[in-house]
């Protein structure tokens, strides 16, 4: 395990939450979106993530050393919600059916802001985990130096 | 017969040189200090790199950056405080013949 090695995985939750802040984002500003190219009103998405990991046995080995080859996460795409539209009575928008509802996109702003806490947080947490790393680091290197 | 037995294992042991020979420790110490120095080169060369693509707004991964950055500056106190210490021990070991 290199010396190095939560510092990346730390740095790939950092770049995962950041673009789950910028999906959080597009979904809050599209909140009132009832045409696409597409066709029809914008759907909520969301980032799928996926752990990444390259090791095809268990990470510990025999003699109880750990070999994790662990490298964090990584985001494999980004999903549509499949939730249906909100359906609003409003018969003098453009965009409104023949009943005279308009569809309109399947995001709850609670949800969003939520979301938006919960990927801030994470952000800090793992920025935490980069500054413990590389103070445990620089811990080692001062090993043996205390002599007076 | 053990006599004889310890007679043919001296003779054994004659024939065969030693199959690796060390390296001579001070051309090892000067590829390690290579290969490190090396690496650390190559650190910050992609940390450069990478402030130089912010600045110029080619990437907005600013945390990148700033641990491309931090990483090459912990692998260059690293290596010196390794160079350091093997010089210390080297220096000590110099004094101790007199």
């Amino acid at each position: 395990m290199g010396m190095f090695n939560s510092i990346d995985i730390a740095a790939s939750g950092l770049t995962a939450e950041r673009l789950r802040m910028d999906i959080i984002s597009e979904n809050v500003a599209n909140i009132n979106t009832t045409r696409t190219e597409a066709g029809g009103p914008y759907r909520r998405q969301f980032p799928l993530f996926m752990a990444r990991e390259e090791r095809t046995t268990s990470p510990f080995r025999r003699d109880g050393a750990w070999s994790g080859d662990g490298r964090g996460v990584r985001v494999t795409g980004v999903a549509n919600d499949p939730s249906p539209f909100r359906r609003v009575f409003d018969p003098s928008h453009p965009d409104a059916d023949e009943k005279g509802y308009v569809a309109m996109p399947n995001i709850n702003m609670v949800t969003e802001m939520v979301n938006l806490i919960t990927a801030s947080r994470a952000y800090e947490a793992n920025s935490t985990v980069v500054n413990s790393a590389k103070g445990m680091i620089m811990k080692a290197i001062e090993l043996g130096s205390g002599r007076a | 017969m053990p006599i004889q037995q310890v007679r043919t294992d001296a003779r054994h042991v004659e024939r065969k040189p030693m199959q690796t020979k060390p390296a001579d420790p001070v051309e090892s110490f000067r590829r390690a200090m290579e290969r490190a120095l090396a690496d650390v080169n190559a650190l910050e060369k992609t940390g450069r790199a990478k402030a130089e693509d912010l600045a110029a707004g080619r990437t907005d991964n600013v945390h990148d950056v700033m641990i491309s950055i931090d990483r090459a500056k912990t692998a260059l106190e690293y290596t010196l405080t390794v160079r350091n210490k093997i010089v210390e021990a080297y220096k000590e070991i110099t004094r101790m013949q007199i």
